[in-house]
């Protein structure tokens, strides 16, 4: 890719599942966007014929747990293509188990988690293992609902619920006391948090998801679990990413409890984050999307009903004033600009929902039991000629105008590794020690 | 300016360097990773490291907020000292082999370095926050009263959560593991201040005296060196209290915890002030680090219990204490004019091995503050301090004292610049000095005088103002503040024109420079003689107003040189206890009553002879006395009177002698009424009165005159209060015996020259009235509520309400005051519910005398 030319992109669509991007997210991108749809059903092929037929650069969208072995395949035979988010980032939404793994291979906090294939061992640890656990069911469509999440308060009740469920592996974690009964979805986009609100049970309840009945409050989210998904976030190397989020009552410790790139959102976040795509794809030419942290505060004031409406919104910059004197510099005019009118084609089908996993066809299914044992990525060093404008910004201490300096002195040829930077005045010597850590040293 | 300065890793090296050099005093270790990846390093700096971490040991850090250079500076300074000195210097042997130093001489380093290369003011760390702001005040982000906060650009954003912070952690980390820590500095700029640890409450905790004493003997060893006074300031509500700092953390530990902000600037002139600071702190350092063994966690002595003050006179307080019975142990006792004072030598009034003190001449009208630990006499390590006591001696015999207060709408600050002047009355602290948004600013506090009498003689005043903040606003070595009294003021008390334009009558005593502006500390201005004369006109108007000046130029550079007083009064303020105040001295015209003697008698051998005072040696050589009788009942009453000279006068007519005998007066209490030579001779002297007087003295001057001393005249009054019959004696006395009689006459044949008694008095109560009754507390809207009862006696002017929280005040000054005036009833309004503590209420007259104590427990 270079800075002059635009990459082409495609979305990727499955059949059955909803659609997160279209055109409309990408707003003022002038080349043609394709399309690849995945029909399921030994479908692999085709797929990346057609990727490569329409020569597209970028492939964007997420993959579903169920597909997501199988797109480990189709992306490996695809080197040249950049998935967004890449596959390394979705490992987290294939399995719960992922999860875990992801986040204790990066030092993130979770609760404490085990988990046991084999099944008699998993026994011996329930027995003796603290209460209340939280029990999941590690593999499956997650889109449906906190029906294959359990709290136990005993080894009886344990025992009771695998005999029932046959749950394999056995997923079981501390289930970590939750301050004001709630947890805190936080979403990011570029690794900087642009929603985040509290999700709360119903009475009784104790799981935390809206879609059952609970309620959220987008107030009084904390330092703490921002800091925790912008953390989950980088080590993702997340172009977009949603945790949910746990505050211990007892220490206010966050906790991440899920985490992943698929999430629902409302469009004006989703046009956020093509936003971010755009500013990412052209290398900073497009408008890095500015939205204030804690602004969800505000919107959140507003009716549902509402907010499923509003598009592309833009916030700038606040410039502080001089000492109270106010210049009064800007003598240019804007007007409101222009957007297409929303329209139900953006919407789902209500009808054409599957909200009940035993009503999925059967290869859906077959594809989900794929692949079980999941396995870790190898640590894996920058590239400093390949590394995108996300991954740059992974790099802790980072920010946006030194990850586009960088970006151009690669595509300019300046500099071709990272040791090569410290030429150019644009970091500290001491982040070039710390950074160049993370880049193959090809000199 | 930045290049005299060490880098971090100069400051790192240079102490590798040393533990190269001295590898048996010097260690350097890593206790953790900045966000950057530098190294956080501690050196332990201690005769024989093997046990450093077994001895009480002093916790350094530096520079925590990153543009506070000294504390990297003042460490690496001190490491040089140690280096040079260690050799041969015995104090600093002796005190690192009894005490361990560990130093972390840059707690952020990446935020130093930030600050060293790029952004100089910079304070916090480089964490990068989750909106890509840089930063968290890592002395914010500790977990004792942390503060969630969200706004990441803060100066004082505390982070997401205590200790997330690598620094943070390290330090925790470092001090949970080491509980031989028991003294925390924590170094930062500036304002020439010491903050002791405050325990979020507005009673003190039993080591509050610890700290704050530990500070101010700092500040006095700083003082040693450069003369410039340190102020010493604990937190307390209502004043906002700085939360999540380590300085309060490591207090938790149970380390007496204090921060010290060098200097005017973050970043000083190295040749002209940081040089200085650098001096004049080490002496601070090596005191603090030597006072470690005294709080030696593990073994620290009990304090001295139950120090009480008694019998509080003009001059004397009688102190009395508690303390197990140990031969080893003995006693040092500090006084001080002020409530946080440092305890060194040049104060240590007494030593002792008893349980009580006298502490004698003492000034009238006048507050002490007393201190006392005890120390083992054989290895010399002290006790902690007991709970301090403070007292104010009674007004001279003669005088009255006034503590006065300004009214609220009579004390504020005019700005040359400001358009609501008037507002700033009774509401904002007092900003003096100059600003440039401000302009000039002139303090200004009114004085109603109507409580002193208009015939009142002023003898002594001083007024005195609390500093309340020079932290904030910055004030820089430059300038003096003085206090003036104003003329009467052509306009309004808040036009600054009016204000600027009042001549000032005279300052008063010496201006206050910006290097004794002492943060906590009170500052007295006391009255010479002209200018209490200007005081004394004033009187007439019943009122003075005083203006404080401050600099009416800026530094280079600067905007603003303004310093904060407290106004006692509204939310910025401490309240009642930091109200300016003028205390005035005065006394009355007297009256003067001359009693002529109703019988005079002379007493020989051989006979007993009325209206004749024939007094000498007769022909045989023995004595003939006079006796002289006053009527005492024509006296004033004796309750509402003092006395302030009585002498005896009387003349001689006929001088018989040529002798050198002497003769004197003695005041007697008649042990029968008979008058014989036998009673004479067996007589019971109470004192003698004046001085004798010789023949010589009398042919030059017939009329002599025996003055009482303080002594006689309270036993006079004794004796009048109890009825009981005086007679004075006139004796004659010779070394030798005589040929011939000797004998002068002092009455003459009609009566007309009698001896007389003459009296000056005053009219002053001589105690105070009633007590208050019925007092009790409750709790309202959260509050501690006191009522009482108040005497019904006319001369009832008010009374003072006291908190102790550790033992019953000794006198309305020993505690914080929470109320003076005529009600019935006040609220605790600041005190915390769940903290015992004492409160006492005294009533006044307006001498004042004060009466027996009305006290009450509080138990939470």
């Amino acid at each position: 890719m270079s800075t002059n030319k635009l990459p082409k992109i495609g979305f990727v669509y499955l059949d059955y599942v909803m659609r997160f991007f279209d055109y409309s997210n990408f707003k003022g991108w002038p080349e043609k966007i394709e399309e690849v749809t995945y029909h399921w059903k030994n479908d692999k092929d085709r797929f990346i014929k057609e990727v490569k037929r329409k020569k597209i650069e970028v492939l964007i969208g997420n993959i579903p747990a169920t597909a997501y072995e199988t797109f480990r395949d189709i992306a490996k035979a695809l080197p040249e293509v950049r998935f967004i988010p890449s596959i390394e980032t979705q490992f987290s939404n294939k399995s719960k188990e992922n999860v875990t793994i992801f986040c204790e291979k990066h030092g993130i906090p979770i609760p404490k988690t085990r988990i046991f294939y084999d099944l008699a061992k998993g026994d011996e640890y329930l027995k003796s293992c603290f209460y209340p656990q939280i029990v999941k069911r590690s593999y499956g469509a997650s889109n449906y609902g906190g029906y294959f999440v359990h709290k136990v308060d005993n080894y009886k009740e344990a025992r009771a619920l695998f005999d029932k469920k046959k749950y394999n592996p056995i997923y079981t974690q501390d289930a970590i006391p939750l301050k004001d009964s709630g947890d805190i979805r936080v979403m990011l986009i570029g690794h900087k948090p642009i929603c985040a609100f509290w999700r709360y049970s119903g009475d009784g309840e104790w799981i935390t998801n809206t879609s059952q009945g609970g309620d959220m409050n987008y107030n009084n989210v904390p330092m703490s679990a921002l800091e925790v998904a912008v953390q989950a976030s980088k080590a993702a190397k997340a172009e977009f990413w949603a945790c949910d989020i746990g505050i211990d009552e007892n220490t206010g410790k966050a906790y991440i409890i899920e985490c992943a790139t698929a999430f629902a959102a409302f469009p004006y976040v989703r046009d956020w984050i093509c936003q971010y795509l755009m500013w990412d794809l052209s290398n900073g030419k497009f408008r890095l999307p500015h939205v204030p942290l804690f602004s969800w505060e505000e919107l959140g004031k507003m009716d549902p009903a509402i907010l499923r409406t509003l598009r592309h919104l833009y916030f700038s910059k606040y410039t502080p004033s001089a000492d109270g004197e106010i210049y009064m510099s800007d003598t240019g005019t804007f007007d409101m600009e222009r957007t297409k009118e929303g329209d139900d084609s953006i919407l789902p089908d209500a009808r054409k929902v599957i909200t009940n996993e035993e009503k999925l066809p059967q290869s859906i299914k077959d594809a989900s039991s794929a692949g079980e044992e999941s396995t870790v990525f190898k640590d894996k060093k920058l590239d400093l000629t390949t590394a995108t404008l996300t991954d740059l910004l992974s790099l802790y201490g980072m920010d946006e105008n030194v990850a586009i300096k960088i970006k151009s002195l690669v595509d300019e040829q300046k500099v071709s590794c990272f040791e090569e930077l410290s030429r150019y005045n644009i970091i500290s010597e001491q982040y070039l020690i710390k950074w160049s850590k993370f880049f193959e040293r090809t000199v | 300016m930045r290049e005299q300065y060490k880098s971090y890793k100069q400051t790192q090296d240079f102490f590798y360097n040393a533990q190269k050099k001295f590898p048996n005093i010097f260690r350097v270790e890593v206790i953790g990773k900045t966000w950057e990846d530098r190294d956080i390093i501690i050196v332990t700096i201690s005769r024989d490291l093997k046990k450093a971490d077994d001895k009480p040991a002093l916790l350094y850090t530096g520079s925590i907020h990153a543009r506070e250079w000294i504390g990297i500076e003042l460490a690496y300074a001190f490491g040089e000292y140690i280096l040079e000195h260690i050799e041969y210097d015995p104090a600093l042997n002796t005190a690192l082999s009894n005490a361990t130093l560990y130093m972390v001489p840059c707690a952020n380093p990446d935020g130093f370095e930030f600050s060293r290369t790029h952004f100089s003011f910079w304070r916090k760390n480089r964490r990068h926050n989750a909106d890509g702001s840089y930063g968290v005040d890592l002395n914010r982000n500790f977990s004792i009263g942390y503060a969630a906060s969200r706004d990441t650009y803060s100066n004082v954003y505390s982070g997401p959560q205590p200790f997330s912070e690598p620094e943070t952690l390290a330090l925790k980390n470092f001090a949970l593991s080491h509980p031989n820590i028991s003294i925390a500095l924590d170094y930062h700029s500036q304002g020439n201040v010491i903050f002791p640890a405050h325990n979020f409450k507005h009673e003190d905790a039993v080591d509050a005296v610890d700290l704050n004493t530990l500070a101010a003997n700092m500040s006095e060893e700083i003082r040693k060196v450069s003369g410039r006074e340190y102020g010493v300031h604990m937190g307390k509500p209502p004043v906002r209290l700085i939360s999540g700092s380590g300085r309060e953390f490591y207090y938790s530990l149970g380390a007496l915890a204090l921060t010290v902000e060098v200097g005017t600037r973050n970043i000083s002139d190295y040749i002209g002030n940081m040089t200085e600071h650098i001096n004049e702190h080490v002496p601070a350092l090596i005191y603090a680090l030597v006072e470690t063994v005294n709080y030696d966690k593990q073994k620290a002595f009990n304090r001295v219990e139950n120090f009480s003050a008694h019998k509080i006179s003009i001059s004397r307080v009688e102190l009395s204490w508690e303390y197990p019975n140990d031969p080893d142990f003995y006693f040092e006792i500090y006084r001080s004019s002020k409530e946080i004072s440092h305890c060194q030598a040049s104060n240590c009034v007494g030593t002792t091995k008893a349980k009580t003190y006298i502490d004698n001449h003492l000034s009238p009208s006048t507050s002490y503050t007393y201190f006392i630990r005890a120390v083992c006499k054989t290895n010399h390590v002290k006790s902690p301090f007991a709970q301090k006591i403070t007292v104010r001696t009674l007004s001279d015999i003669d005088s009255f004292s006034k503590i006065l207060f300004p009214s609220q709408e009579k004390i504020g600050y005019v700005g040359e610049k400001s358009s609501i002047n008037a507002e700033h009355f009774g509401y904002n602290s007092l900003f003096v000095g100059i600003s440039k948004n401000r302009g000039v600013c002139y303090g200004l506090i009114g004085f109603s005088l109507d409580s002193v009498p208009d015939n009142a003689i002023i003898t002594d005043a001083k007024v005195s103002l609390f500093p309340i903040d020079r932290v904030n606003v910055q004030v820089e070595k430059f300038g003096e503040w003085r206090i003036g009294i104003l003329d009467e003021i052509n306009g309004s008390l808040s036009s600054f024109n009016a204000i600027k334009n009042t001549r000032i009558l005279s300052y008063i005593d010496r201006p206050t420079k910006s290097h004794q502006l002492t943060q906590g500390i009170w500052r007295t201005w006391a009255f010479a003689k002209n200018e209490r004369d200007l005081l004394q006109d004033a009187l007439k108007r019943r009122e003075v107003i005083f203006r404080m000046d401050g600099p009416t130029s800026l530094p280079l550079d600067r905007s603003s040189q303004l310093m904060q007083w407290d106004i006692g009064f509204a939310k910025f303020s401490g309240g009642l206890d930091y109200r300016p105040k003028l205390e005035v001295t005065y006394t009355v015209p007297g009256g003067k009553l001359e009693v002529v003697s109703s019988v005079i008698t002379t007493i020989s051998e051989e006979k007993v002879e009325t209206n004749k005072l024939e007094v000498g040696f007769d022909k045989n050589g023995s004595a003939q006395y006079g006796c002289i009788e006053f009527n005492l009942d024509v006296l004033p009453d004796i309750e509402s009177t003092v006395i302030s000279n009585i002498y005896i006068e009387m003349d001689a007519s006929k001088i018989a002698s040529t002798q050198n005998l002497r003769y004197h007066v003695e005041m007697i209490s008649p042990t029968c009424t008979e008058k014989s030579i036998a009673n004479i001779q067996i007589r019971d002297t109470i004192e003698r009165i004046g001085y004798d007087v010789s023949i010589e003295d009398i042919k030059k001057e017939p009329t002599q005159r025996f003055v009482f001393d303080t002594y006689a005249i309270s036993q006079l009054i004794e004796n009048i209060r109890a009825q009981k019959k005086l007679l004075f004696l006139l004796l004659p006395t010779s070394e030798r015996s005589f040929s011939g009689s000797q004998i002068t006459s002092w009455s003459d044949d009609k009566n007309q020259m009698q001896p007389r008694l003459k009296i000056e008095y005053i009219k002053k109560r001589r105690n105070g009235v009633q007590a208050v009754s019925n007092l009790k507390y409750e709790i309202e809207n959260a509050m501690i509520k006191l009522s009482w009862t108040n005497p019904k006696d006319k001369d009832f002017e008010g009374v003072i309400v006291v908190k102790n929280s550790f033992h019953m005040p000794c006198s309305p000054y020993d505690g914080q005051k929470l109320f003076g005036g005529k009600d019935t009833y006040t609220f605790d309004n600041f005190g915390a519910l769940d903290e015992d503590k004492y409160y006492a209420v005294y009533t006044y007259d307006n001498v004042p005398n004060f009466s027996e104590v009305a006290s009450i427990f509080y138990k939470k």
